[in-house]
């Protein structure tokens, strides 16, 4: 996987702002994706991941800001740029009325790289029949099927929207086996949200946490690791915690045990928060994303009641 | 690129386009049944072959232009809410064809699908009337007078249909500007209605009664007002109605173009 900050940006979010309504989706997002990473996009329901794929995708306008691949403008979507982008829905609408092999042969002619030979060799590992029809094809099948006509012509970005929900193990194996494949060992760019951590963890380079709108983390999964701790201290009988730092992401008290979740974690701090609270012991815990993910998500959702009570 | 899609509008007009040949094919079909009842009786003079495949192709082409008009109203209508109303539409819109060629395709495939329909009834119009004029006799009203008087039966049908096609000599191209005034309402009504409904039910019968609106709209004050002779009226509901009929149709394909939410 090619990541290095002087590689070129194939996807640039500048201030980009979606409302429906009164509801805002995405409040003046900002982000870089550059080319060769895998970007990791995690988020609870309603989020706004969707919408963010959306506008990516021009099947929607942003209100406000800017959105860029490969430097041009992604409003103006021209075919050029579109015969770059592969992309993997959450919810496939493809013609249900076409059969495998119509649908392929549809597709093909609408791209100049398609390869005939990869979109063959896909079919055959996924056992799909040129013949059925769409609308007799199964989830995973379905799901399958979206993917050989988004890799088979060779995109230089790949934009999957929550591509492995609702089907099950075996077939998210293959799914992002033929992903790491096709995908990822091209050192293409891939930008994919999911609500599973370890698919996230198994093929992103770069994760950014959404919530109500908002980039609440992101990083690499090392970075974040590093960034973000949770420190246990033991706190003195009848004692409540002294100093609560502004890093505290989230924190939990259970009679002596005091857990806190914070970001940025310094050695510093950690020794801060032992003797300004006069703890009698303390250790600091290393998280897994999805515990990073979860104490997040908790750490905001516990902030917004307090803002509103 | 817009050979691929304009494969992917027909095979989804598939079952229109079929219903379309055959219903057209039923009214030749019809027309030759009624035309074969109509003449049992009426002798041998009125089973000549010529008369009766002139009779057969104005029998078929007659009610062909209705339902050429009503097809018009049908295919533009179920182009465009077929693919909002199984969200396909998504799918194409993150396709690499721009909404220009997406429009176009479709506007191709109706427009050559009610044209080459249109043709075809306006063929066999124009080879009835070429049979009844061709050879020694032709079956124009004296004619088919002095044939009344020998067998003492009219098969009413032929005739009728007979006179119908001997219209085609006053339907030169300019008279026949009505005709295709009148598919350029139902088809840019149609396609104009399609962005508000997502069931093809409703625009096509937008697009049906468009040019009966405007027909009774333009012609009632003007007959009632005596405004000017019929024919001018007439002249001037054609123009009309050709030119809400492709307003409807650039209106509709910069909706296509600058719409923004799939």
């Amino acid at each position: 996987m090619i990541m290095t900050t002087d590689a070129p940006s194939v996807i640039e979010l500048d201030g980009v702002t979606k409302r429906y309504g009164g509801k805002i989706a995405c409040d003046a997002v900002d982000l870089t994706v550059r080319q060769g990473t895998t970007f990791g996009l995690l988020g609870p329901n309603g989020a706004g991941k969707s919408s963010l794929i959306r506008m990516l995708m021009g099947l929607s306008p942003a209100n406000s800001g800017q959105i860029r691949l490969f430097g041009e403008n992604a409003s103006k979507h021209s075919t050029a740029l579109r015969q770059r982008i592969g992309y993997v829905p959450e919810v496939h609408c493809m013609y249900r009325w076409m059969t495998v092999g119509e649908i392929l042969g549809f597709v093909s002619k609408l791209y100049p790289r398609w390869d005939d030979d990869l979109a063959n060799q896909m079919l055959s590992t996924f056992e799909l029949p040129l013949t059925k029809k769409v609308s007799s094809l199964s989830k995973g099948m379905t799901t399958k099927l979206s993917l050989i006509l988004a890799l088979a012509h060779t995109p230089d970005l790949l934009i999957l929207d929550e591509p492995t929900s609702g089907l099950d193990p075996i077939f998210r194996e293959e799914f992002l086996e033929s992903v790491l494949q096709c995908h990822l060992c091209k050192g293409r760019t891939v930008f994919f949200s999911s609500h599973h951590f370890d698919d996230v963890e198994r093929v992103a380079d770069e994760v950014g946490i959404f919530v109500d709108g908002r980039f609440i983390a992101r990083g690499s999964i090392e970075d974040l690791r590093s960034k973000i701790k949770r420190v246990q201290i033991v706190l003195p009988d009848g004692k409540l915690p002294a100093y609560i730092p502004e890093q505290a992401v989230f924190q939990r008290l259970s009679r002596r045990d005091w857990t806190v979740t914070v970001s940025p974690f310094s050695e510093e701090l950690f020794e801060q928060l032992m003797s300004e609270n006069h703890a009698i012991g303390g250790n600091v815990v290393d998280l897994s994303l999805e515990d990073i993910f979860k104490d997040v998500i908790r750490g905001r959702k516990r902030q917004l009641e307090e803002i509103e009570s | 690129m817009i050979w691929a899609l304009i494969r992917k509008d027909l095979s989804l007009l598939r079952l229109y386009l079929r219903s379309l040949v055959g219903v057209l094919i039923a009214c030749f079909v019809a027309a030759a049944i009624l035309i074969f009842w109509d003449v049992r009786d009426a002798g041998q003079s009125f089973a000549d072959s010529r008369f009766m495949i002139a009779s057969i192709l104005a029998g078929g082409s007659l009610p062909g232009l209705i339902v050429v008009t009503i097809f018009s109203a049908s295919l533009s209508g179920s182009i465009i809410t077929l693919e909002r109303s199984d969200r396909s539409s998504q799918f194409l819109a993150c396709l690499p064809p721009t909404r220009l060629q997406n429009y176009l395709s479709k506007l191709v495939v109706v427009t050559s699908a009610v044209l080459l329909s249109l043709g075809i009834c306006l063929l066999a119009w124009f080879i009835a009337y070429q049979l009844n004029h061709s050879g020694e006799m032709s079956l124009g009203s004296s004619e088919l007078s002095k044939k009344f008087n020998e067998t003492n039966h009219l098969p009413i049908f032929t005739a009728g249909l007979l006179r119908f096609a001997d219209l085609w000599s006053d339907a030169t191209l300019y008279n026949l500007f009505p005709l295709f005034a009148v598919l350029a309402s139902t088809t840019g009504a149609s396609l104009l209605a399609s962005w508000g409904s997502r069931f093809n039910a409703v625009p096509a019968i937008f697009g049906f009664l468009t040019p009966i609106v405007l027909y009774v709209a333009i012609m009632s004050p003007i007959g009632l007002l005596k405004l000017m002779s019929f024919e001018e009226a007439f002249k001037l509901f054609s123009f009309v109605t050709a030119g809400f009929g492709l307003c409807c149709i650039v209106a509709s394909g910069c909706i296509y173009r600058v719409q923004r939410e799939f």
